[in-house]
């Protein structure tokens, strides 16, 4: 009792004591403030926004939230578990703002803003004629020229109307067991998926005996046809599983290493395109679990088959990526060595018979039209034209993505027999579907893979891939290791505890704040490098306030203070203005300016 | 039945007589009624014709008439009525209630009224009785026919089904076991309505969610349509209940899988998870119970108890993430994530999982053995001479047991759902993390599947529980046959 | 902070268990845990001297606290001069009593408990339920156990309360990008999370929405389990078949399940998070209370009602319910502690409060994540639940002890 009524006494002291110099709120926010982000808050009214977003962004949601309170707004938060809800809600007009983010997976310009922006694209919500006829005048541009296009197409789009307000750009990350695998070997590329073929063990003698382990988060897979999925849950997968026409380079650079062209062309006019084709790339096939080469050669037939697909939207039920390729026109074998001659590259100097053939060993003497007979060391080539519906240099980032990867056309036609328009999800098994490599009684393998890997059968727990025994065997780019498993773990802490404890050997897309701990563990490696995803706040643009009121977007706008998501992410986020940022500098930069806030707030006040 | 058939030359008039002794009984119960009229249709249809033919001669009415004027005579209602009236003034002056004198008077003629028709109805009884007639009832029709042959072995066939019901009543175990199966039918298909109704009147969107960004309002449309998701919700509900029945719930909306074939794939780890963790759980805290309760405020008890507590009171995914800290990323001495391969992997998450029920059934034991072990019995069993141990074990422990039966089927249930977290820390495939996945969309067919199957599965085992009860425990058995 | 609050508590405890066993009055008891909860409160409170600022409110509700606990302290006083076992109550202690049911508004039950006991007290002892009561107070406070349990729930329900007036929301809500991630300091009691908020506000704010959700959704479900079970056990026949079965089909679906598709399928928020716990476990109260109905429905004095005229409604709640009610308090208090785990287990997959919202699943899924790193954010938060749901289980374990003497 003596102990507590001493403890008592103490308290009293010590209140009676500080009480003179204790600071309370108001005393420490009247002071003069030179940070500057609560002055705004003085303001009579609040101005109630609504933010909408997915809940798996909680810390963004956060950021923006604080940011905003602090700016004198209410925000009222319209959270949804998932994509569709979140769709849903957007396509409602249920929102002034939507945390959207968008990545350019094809590393080109010209997609992170058409379908965006364009009055009429895939998920365009504004309708601006000015913007529209910048985002026409960049795409035919060369980089050089575009800089200074895209540069106004950010000053029309963001600071000008505010029709988005730019939050960051992400990194993208992995973290590689250094003990098991040799870190050189393992690319990170800024657009394209990861490659499997480069990557080996630091003990290059484990390469047939033991498998490299990899992890994804879906274990569910759209589609294993290249054209019927356009997510997370195939892109690495079908990257590695077919070969396209071009490959882009890890700074998003078009290049013919590692894809089925020895070298492409462009003409004259940009809107013809020229490919000449390998011919030491077979497809593989899987018999009895175990990858088999089914010497049948990836020629132009099946690129011809397969890009044709690509671009018609009845090709195949639930067509998931018509849109990315709705550029080409026609796609053909050329046979007349004469017409390589008699066009002109892009850049106005010589053929394209000379482009094509640079660097090779054999200079090509003959086209064939027939893929059998086409022979390197003969000098006999095939060569692909393609032709755009208008001139547009960005094709070709649009042939790299996974989706213009090359399927067999005899296989597909063979498996493909139902009719389109008929199609019963009962009854018709496409080719690519889940349900043919996964392990039960449906299995079926039917699938052919003209890229380095095959994926032999899967389950809820793991993938197994063998390499392609056919894939340009003997050169640098024949996959180093034999048995690929790739374990479906859906939780990053999972998968982050996965790779520590050595039950997988590389972690791709580790998130941030995670950084620190793939740093403190001796035995990992984190890699990272600028990715093209932007993350940014869509404004309603139909039935709010926000829509009709600029001086309101403004004040949102200028509420965003990039240096938050800087430091919370502790600079492993990189400042953005608008979705080309990561491909395309400027030199512009959004400032926050809680002065503008208050002046365009008032503004919009004084129209009420 | 078919015994009971060859049986029947030679016992014939035995046979009918139980026959038609169950009969009546099934017709004073309301549902067993219903259903007995229903299957036997054909039968029950000459019964009534029968009994309609011959209920115009019936001697009960005349003989009641008869009663009723010889009592009216004998002034037997002005008796009651004032007899009634009295008593309830009576009452009225005790209680200090007030009512007006007509009230009382109509609710005296009331009461009285039913009393005269008590009597009328004995006394009539009576008479017919002393006069060894019977009053000739549906049932007492229906007994009649029965006793002859020709008409029993002629009912044989339209009537095989109503002959099945009286066998399966006339055995209070077989009557009981059906009665469970029909019970858990009932539970099921409510089920089924219960889930598919709030994941119907859920307000998401799942084609704009599975189509994605692209999507446009005709694809849309046209997945509505191949999922029948624009129908009424009464086609949809009877479609998704056919599908439950024959384990064909289609596609799931994502992924484009057979869902019932994706439930057998994952149900069988969330199964043998659970079941592990029960037997582990058993294993660990019955004895732990049994030791706390015959120590009672000992160390043991106390520390036991103590922990069996923090068991409960620990949010699992917690104690996941703490151990896979310790075990996998600091000690490596335990994989991180589940892998069917390993069967090291295994090990974390049927603790994890098996902690709550380990509390629980812990503390059960502790408590239902000292109730127990207070019970005159036990000290009979003392008194006998018997040794402490054996006291307990054979006559304590069996007797606890059956509550803790009921608590682990009970936890059962609550451990194949709650499985859900526990998968989700180790990366299982279970059914529980696939219903947690697949509810973001949400794929209507899976969520249906994975949570009527679940509940079907615990109905099961329930059934199986409380079956097994009827054979051991005594006292549900007495009661069962009592009616 | 919370596991020394547990142990502070624990060990007042035990020396008021030791005074208890020399005066033996209830009154005592709840006097000392009175002035003990009041203290705590404040030295809780107090902790915010250290922050660099503090709420407007702070100053005069700190000597607004700091007066009651004077004042508790001298009806403690008052308490062990004038009360004794068995003896009644002068009147004049009404006053006090009275006062000490005002200064209930901190939150702090105890003041609450006795003052009406002490009014009981006054008002004498002729009623013979009162000497039920009694029976049940003195097991019950003399249950140590039980005592630290409701303790511990009572500092968190009137810190909870005073928490409005001494401490700074914003603490706990506002981000602060200088101090991401701090160590525990003066300033920040238990750190900061990644958001640079206070840990230790966020707790205190957290116990709020944890009590508040725990309560409301066992609330529910005795309210409606109790009265379906009631009318099912006093009607029976048909009404009781149509009940039980429906709810039967309630009992299948594991609460979990259930409460994960009415979440996902309506949204998360407090309301659903709080809908979908209730409706899952209405069966079990129903059954309970019809169990116990059953039972008391075959007593006399139900009948003696019946035959007095009374009618249905008034029979079941003014006789039967009244009478059976101590088994489901008694599961109550047991569950709210699994309503507190399932809350948080619902927050780990995503589907719990709004996630700005300080309620202790979240912080904990929040801080898990830094089990490792910065270890703090996850083991305060894992603390306090286990704690508060301890505490729950200790009092549902004394409750049980006290109001079943077949036990004891």
């Amino acid at each position: 009792m003596r102990k507590t009524s001493l403890l008592a006494l103490l308290l009293t002291f010590v209140l009676v004591a500080s009480a003179c110099s204790l600071k309370t709120k108001t005393d420490v926010a009247n002071k003069p403030d030179n940070s500057g982000t609560t002055t705004a808050a003085q303001n009579d009214t609040r101005v109630d926004i609504e933010l909408l977003s997915m809940s798996s962004n909680e810390s963004e949601i956060n950021i923006i939230r604080d940011q905003l309170t602090k700016n004198g707004f209410n925000v009222k938060l319209n959270l949804q578990p998932d994509y569709g809800s979140f769709k849903a809600q957007e396509d409602g007009g249920n929102f002034d703002i939507a945390l959207s983010s968008w990545t350019t997976v094809t590393g080109n310009p010209d997609y992170a803003v058409r379908s965006l922006f364009k009055t009429g694209g895939d998920y365009s919500i504004i309708s601006d004629p000015e913007l529209d006829k910048l985002i026409d005048e960049a795409a035919t541009e060369t980089p050089e020229q575009y800089t200074d296009t895209y540069k106004q197409l950010e000053q029309h789009l963001v600071f000008d109307k505010a029709y988005i307000a730019p939050l960051y750009i992400s990194l993208k990350s992995q973290a590689v067991n250094k003990e098991v695998l040799n870190p050189d070997t393992v690319r990170l590329s800024k657009s394209r998926a990861l490659a499997w073929e480069t990557i080996d063990f630091k003990d290059t003698s484990k390469r047939d005996k033991e498998p490299l382990i990899l992890t994804q988060s879906s274990s569910v897979l759209t589609s294993l046809d290249p054209i019927k999925g356009n997510d997370g849950s195939i892109n690495q997968l079908n990257t590695n599983m077919y070969v396209r026409l071009i490959n882009l380079t890890d700074d998003d650079k078009i290049t013919s290493d590692g894809s089925l062209s020895y070298n492409h062309s462009i003409a004259e006019g940009n809107t013809e395109y020229y490919f000449l084709l390998r011919d030491d790339i077979s497809f593989a096939k899987i018999d009895n679990k175990q990858a088999v080469d089914t010497g049948e050669r990836v020629g132009a037939d099946d690129v011809i088959f397969s890009l044709d697909r690509a671009k018609d939207k009845n090709s195949v039920p639930d067509h998931r990526t018509y849109s990315l390729h709705e550029h080409i026109k026609t796609i053909e074998t050329v046979t007349d060595l004469a017409a390589l001659d008699n066009v002109k590259q892009s850049s106005g100097k010589g053929s394209i018979r000379e482009a094509l053939d640079a660097g090779l060993d054999t200079k090509i003497k003959e086209l064939v039209a027939d893929k059998n007979q086409a022979d390197h060391t003969a000098g006999k080539y095939q060569v692909v034209k393609l032709t755009t519906t208008e001139p547009f240099p960005q094709v070709l980032n649009y042939l790299a993505h996974q989706s213009a990867g090359i399927v067999s056309k005899k296989q597909v036609e063979s498996i493909n027999t139902y009719d389109v328009a008929k199609f019963d999800v009962n009854k018709d098994i496409p080719y690519g579907d889940q349900n043919t490599v996964t392990e039960g009684s449906k299995y079926n393998n039917t699938l052919y893979a003209s890229g380095p890997y095959i994926l032999s059968y899967k389950n809820d727990y793991e993938g197994i891939f063998y390499k392609n025994p056919g894939y340009r065997k003997g050169s640098k780019f024949e996959p180093k290791i034999a048995t690929v498993k790739v374990r479906f773990i859906a939780d990053s802490d999972s998968a982050l505890s996965a790779l520590r404890s050595g039950e997988i050997h590389l972690y791709y897309g580790v998130p941030e704040t995670k950084y620190d701990t793939i740093e403190s563990d001796s035995k990992l490696k984190l890699q990272s490098i600028e990715s093209n995803a932007v993350s940014y706040l869509l404004f309603n643009t139909s039935n709010r306030d926000v829509a009709k009121n600029e001086d309101l977007r403004k004040a949102v706008l200028y509420s965003i203070n990039q240096d938050d998501f800087l430091q919370f992410y502790s600079n492993k986020k990189i400042k953005a203005v608008s979705t080309v940022s990561p491909i395309v500098k400027t030199g512009n930069e959004l400032t926050a300016d809680p002065a503008k806030v208050k002046e365009y707030l008032d503004k919009y006040k004084a129209t009420k | 039945m078919g015994a009971a058939r060859i049986a029947k030359p030679s016992h014939g008039s035995n046979l009918s007589c139980y026959i038609s002794d169950v009969y009546a009984k099934m017709l004073l119960n309301p549902s067993y009624k219903y259903w007995l009229l229903v299957l036997g249709a054909p039968v029950n249809l000459i019964v009534l014709l029968y009994y309609g033919l011959h209920r115009k001669n019936d001697i009960y009415h005349a003989l009641m008439n008869e009663t009723r004027s010889e009592l009216l005579e004998a002034g037997y209602l002005t008796q009651l009525l004032e007899e009634t009236q009295e008593q309830l003034l009576r009452k009225q002056q005790f209680f200090k209630q007030h009512v007006s004198a007509e009230r009382t008077e109509r609710q005296a003629k009331h009461i009285a009224e039913a009393k005269f028709k008590e009597t009328l109805f004995e006394e009539t009884n009576r008479k017919l009785q002393s006069g060894g007639q019977q009053r000739l009832s549906y049932a007492a029709t229906f007994a009649k026919l029965i006793e002859n042959p020709v008409f029993l072995l002629l009912s044989i066939l339209p009537g095989l089904l109503m002959y099945l019901l009286i066998g399966l009543y006339s055995n209070p175990y077989v009557k009981y076991v059906f009665e469970r199966l029909i019970m858990s039918l009932f539970v099921i298909l409510g089920v089924s309505v219960l889930v598919f109704t709030i994941l119907y009147l859920s307000p998401m969107n799942p084609a704009a969610n599975i189509l994605g960004e692209t999507a446009t309002e005709e694809q849309i449309a046209n997945f509505n349509r191949i999922y029948g998701l624009d129908q009424s919700y009464l086609s949809q509900l009877w479609s998704n209940i056919k599908g439950i029945a024959s384990f064909d719930l289609g596609k799931s909306f994502s992924g484009n899988e057979q869902v019932t074939a994706t439930i057998a794939r994952k149900f069988p780890i969330t199964f043998t998870l659970t079941v592990i963790s029960l037997l582990l759980s058993m294993l660990i805290a019955i004895p732990v119970g049994i030791i706390s309760a015959t120590r009672r405020n000992s160390l043991w008890d106390y520390t036991f108890m103590f922990i069996a507590l923090i068991g409960l009171s620990i949010p699992s995914f917690w104690q996941g993430l703490i151990f896979i800290l310790n075990f996998s990323i600091k000690l490596h001495w335990l994989p991180a994530t589940y892998n069917p391969q390993d069967w090291l992997s295994i090990i974390m998450p049927t603790i994890v999982l098996g902690t709550g029920l380990s509390a629980s059934v812990a503390r059960m034991t502790r408590s239902s053995t000292l109730e127990v072990i207070h019970e005159d019995y036990i000290l009979t069993a003392k008194a006998k001479g018997l040794s402490k141990r054996q006291v307990l074990l054979r006559h304590a422990v069996r007797n606890a047991m059956i509550p803790i039966i009921t608590v682990i089927g009970l936890q059962f249930g609550g451990m194949l759902g709650g499985s859900a977290v526990t998968e989700k820390v180790f990366n299982i495939s279970g059914l529980g993390s696939y219903i947690v996945d697949k509810q973001f969309i949400p794929d209507i067919p899976s969520i249906m599947g994975g949570v009527v199957y679940t509940a079907i599965t615990i109905s099961l085992i329930n059934v199986i529980i409380d079956i097994l009860y009827a054979f051991l425990d005594p006292r549900i058995r007495t009661r069962m046959k009592q009616y | 902070m919370i596991q020394t609050n547990l142990k502070t508590s624990g060990g007042y405890s035990k020396a008021a268990l030791q005074r208890v066993k020399r005066h033996r009055t209830t009154e005592y008891t709840l006097a000392v845990h009175t002035l003990l909860t009041g203290l705590l409160v404040l030295a809780v409170s107090a902790l915010n001297l250290f922050k660099p600022y503090v709420s407007d409110t702070f100053l005069p509700a700190m000597s607004v606290l700091l007066v009651i606990s004077l004042f508790h302290a001298i009806a403690l006083l008052l308490v062990l001069k004038f009360v004794r076992r068995n003896k009644r109550i002068a009147p004049r202690m009404a006053a006090i009593a009275g006062l000490l049911i005002l200064t209930s508004a901190t939150g702090n039950l105890f003041a609450l408990l006795l003052g009406i006991q002490l009014l009981r007290r006054i008002r004498g002892q002729e009623n013979p339920t009162s000497a039920k009561w009694e029976d049940i107070w003195e097991s019950l406070t003399r249950n140590v156990a039980a005592m630290t349990g409701l303790s511990f729930i009572i500092f968190l329900f009137s810190i909870s309360v005073c928490s409005l007036f001494t401490f700074d929301y914003s603490m706990a809500t506002e981000n602060n990008y200088s101090a991401i991630l701090q160590h525990p300091s003066l300033a920040y009691p238990l750190g900061t999370d990644n958001f640079g908020r206070c840990l230790f506000s966020r707790i205190i704010f957290g116990a709020r929405t944890s009590l508040i959700v725990g309560l409301i959704s066992t609330a529910i479900p005795v309210v409606v389990g109790g009265i379906l079970g009631a009318v099912s056990g006093y009607y029976g026949r048909r009404t009781d078949n149509i009940i039980m079965r429906l709810l039967d089909i309630l009992y299948a679906i594991p609460g979990i399940l259930l409460a994960i598709a009415i979440i996902a399928a309506f949204g998360a928020n407090t309301v659903n998070l709080i809908l979908a716990l209730s409706i899952g476990s209405i069966p079990t109260y129903a059954r309970t209370m019809r169990a116990n109905v059953l039972l008391v429905s075959t007593y006399e004095y139900v009948d003696a009602a019946r035959a007095f005229g009374s009618g249905d409604a008034k029979i079941i709640f003014k006789h039967i319910v009244p009478n059976s009610l101590a088994p489901m308090i008694v599961k109550a208090t047991l569950t709210i502690g699994a309503a507190v785990i399932s809350t948080s287990s619902l927050s780990f997959l995503g589907l719990g409060v709004e996630p700005h919202i300080p309620e202790w699943g979240n912080i904990l899924k929040l801080g898990s994540t830094y089990l490792e790193t910065n270890s703090y954010l996850a083991i305060y938060p894992g603390l306090a639940i286990i704690a508060l749901v301890l505490s729950f289980n200790f009092l549902g374990d004394g409750l049980r002890d006290a109001l079943d003497p077949k036990l004891s």
